[in-house]
């Protein structure tokens, strides 16, 4: 079922670099939001996102490649999945977020093209003008 | 409603193709199936789909029956959609910001 956002971004740095950037607690504190994470399977952490905090859990760590976690924000009533990949490409390394509804975790690959075509169809039926696609 | 079969239901562009089509106005299944150039099953089972989500609805009149969009299920969607895209997506932004300060 193609029931996740997924977004990707190609960084010009090696998937080592990436890699600690996305475990690293202090690291992720700068980028993404102030967080305990460690990269251990079971570890419940938090993101500290200034309107409120975000109760995660880590289920998957491969390391150097995948991190999976569970992320619930007060106004969720289940968790949903993030998925965070590395892989490297030419020059560099790609790195995938999936972002699955509040359901069981399944895998799934939704090609970003397709998700571009139903945000877009969504996008005619609310149109929301602040909305910006980056990568 | 599950918002995870709404999700799967709108992955099918033929399946967005019909919801676009009820949103200008109802219509019974032969007039859909006449403007797509396909079969009556074919187009039934892709309403069986829609409505199965919620996202079509039925109104009978005689001996017809008319399909209309019920567009509410996809507030679910957009809602999700609206709430996490930008989030994402900065957060990519600030990332490769990180890694270019910190190589």
């Amino acid at each position: 079922m193609n029931d996740k956002l997924e977004f990707e971004a190609i960084y010009p740095h090696s998937p080592d670099e990436v890699w600690r950037a996305i475990t690293d607690p202090e690291a992720l504190s700068r980028w993404f939001l102030p967080t305990d994470f460690r990269p251990l399977i079971g570890l419940r952490f938090r993101f500290e996102a200034p309107e409120r905090p975000i109760d995660c859990r880590v289920l998957k760590i491969e390391e150097g490649r995948q991190v999976v976690f569970s992320w619930r924000d007060r106004d969720d009533e289940d968790p949903s999945f993030v998925t965070w990949t590395l892989e490297p490409v030419d020059g560099g390394t790609r790195l995938t977020i999936e972002h699955q509804l509040p359901e069981e975790p399944v895998v799934t690959i939704l090609p970003v093209e397709a998700s571009m075509n139903w945000r877009a169809f969504l996008r005619r039926l609310f149109p929301v003008p602040t909305m910006v696609i980056v990568c | 409603m599950d918002a995870t079969d709404v999700f799967s239901a709108i992955s099918a562009p033929t399946r967005r193709a019909i919801l676009a089509r009820l949103a200008e106005r109802e219509m019974p299944v032969q007039e859909l199936a006449g403007s797509f150039d396909m079969t009556l099953s074919a187009v039934s089972q892709h309403l069986a789909v829609l409505r199965e989500a919620g996202l079509v609805e039925i109104r009978r009149e005689g001996k017809q029956r008319f399909y209309r969009l019920n567009p509410q299920p996809l507030r679910t969607v957009a809602d999700w959609v609206r709430r996490y895209e930008p989030f994402w997506n900065r957060k990519l932004e600030a990332l490769g910001e990180y890694l270019e300060e910190n190589s």
